[in-house]
């Protein structure tokens, strides 16, 4: 059964009682919350997602709830808990639904031991990944949406999983986070992209999420092997630049962008390796959405 | 969320440090290391740091990694002919390699 199918009583049911178990790519979560948006947002984002019977396994605990304070009568927060404790400091209620997919995000990262977890986008186009890992501010999501939206098959826009022996890539296919101007600049690019309501004033500012297309849903436990590694830059203004990166420092981009790799150790180190092996990287500069798809058409053709 | 601690050694100081012509030198215990294009990355297990290493000083650690324990007239005789590396860089190389905790000598 999919979120679709559940109808929105059914889904309020679900997350107000046993739980929603919601399956994206290789992980099963369980969400409890009886906060309104917390059912539109994932009606609204994850209608294609399959659901699993409460009795089922899952991966993560998630809840969010009102914290048991007396300031909630006067400022409605929100708390998230991860296996019944509470993770993070409470947000203003209005809030709740980012800081869901926070906390999914938060679970992946810090639970996760049997793949190597990166902070990075990825998405799969004939047969092949490519891996754009890179920090907060740098576009990575920006692109990660207009490429998904452009015959790229999204895997992931935050969670990129490499398998230890085989180092092939996998994601979650969830959402992708859309931050301040990006929001609206994917919607005019985009043209049939589904993003939902923006919430104001966050840690990060405006954000709003851009719903998964239904292919990268239905394909998400398909694994790709990695070709490209791309760490890109957004910088108003620029030209359109893909330069090749040395194999060393792309290793070292990748080292610094992944969550449990001092968890991992030395099969962190070899699986980083293996990556980098199998890729050529590059850096990647642009402020143009349209250069910027042409650039990765030609990548995946071969002609770059 | 701390994320991997990556420190970047580029090990180019060519000055010969004294005392560096007789020891034995070995790796140290707990380390990885791989080429990675014409660089080379090591792992230390026990402290979590990773370096990156220019092609020279890569090329002494992969030699110490297949024959622990040479000193450095057989290091440069195993790496002179591919290298052609003089004895100056050779050292210099050692001593960043020791500084940064990825070799150690038995002196």
């Amino acid at each position: 059964m999919r979120v679709s199918e559940l109808g929105h009583a059914g889904l309020r049911r679900r997350l107000s009682a046993d739980g929603l178990l919601l399956a994206t790519g290789p992980f099963v979560t369980r969400i409890r919350s009886r906060i309104p948006s917390v059912a539109e947002g994932i009606n609204s984002l994850y209608p294609d997602c399959e659901v699993h019977n409460a009795d089922s396994f899952y991966d993560f605990d998630c809840e969010l709830r009102p914290p048991r304070s007396l300031r909630r009568f006067y400022r409605p927060q929100v708390v998230f808990l991860s296996d019944q404790r509470v993770v993070f400091k409470p947000l203003p209620r209005h809030q709740a639904y980012p800081m869901l997919e926070w906390g999914m995000n938060w679970c992946i990262a810090s639970h996760v031991q049997n793949r190597l977890v990166l902070h990075a986008a990825a998405l799969e186009r004939n047969g092949r990944a490519l891996i754009l890992p890179a920090p907060p501010g740098s576009g990575k999501s920006t692109l990660c949406a207009a490429l998904a939206s452009h015959g790229w098959r999204l895997m992931t826009d935050e969670s990129v999983l490499v398998a230890l022996d085989t180092a092939e890539i996998s994601g979650p296919a969830r959402p992708i986070s859309l931050k301040n101007a990006s929001i609206n600049v994917i919607r005019d690019f985009c043209s049939e992209a589904n993003v939902n309501t923006p919430v104001h004033d966050t840690l990060k500012g405006t954000v709003a999420h851009m719903r998964p297309p239904r292919d990268a849903v239905e394909r998400a436990r398909q694994r790709a092997p990695p070709a490209w590694v791309v760490f890109p830059r957004f910088r108003p203004g620029a030209d359109t630049r893909l330069i090749d990166r040395a194999p060393g420092e792309a290793f070292m981009g990748l080292v610094a962008n992944a969550f449990n790799y001092a968890a991992l150790g030395g099969r962190a180190f070899h699986a980083i390796g293996d990556l980098v092996d199998r890729t050529r990287a590059f850096d990647f500069t642009y402020s143009r959405l349209d250069e910027a798809m042409a650039t990765f058409e030609a990548l995946a053709d071969g002609r770059q | 969320m701390k994320k991997g601690d990556a420190s970047a050694d580029v090990h180019t100081d060519q000055r010969p440090p004294a005392g560096l012509d007789s020891p034995r030198w070995r790796l140290v215990p707990e380390l990885h290391l791989r080429r990675c294009g014409d660089q080379w990355v090591a792992f230390h297990s026990g402290r979590g740091t990773t370096h990156l290493v220019d092609a020279g000083a890569g090329r002494v650690l992969a030699c110490l990694q297949r024959e622990p324990g040479l000193d450095l007239p057989a290091l440069a005789a195993r790496l002179g002919p591919e290298s052609d590396t003089p004895a100056g860089a050779m050292t210099g190389w050692l001593a960043g390699l020791r500084d940064s905790g990825l070799v150690r000598d038995d002196a």
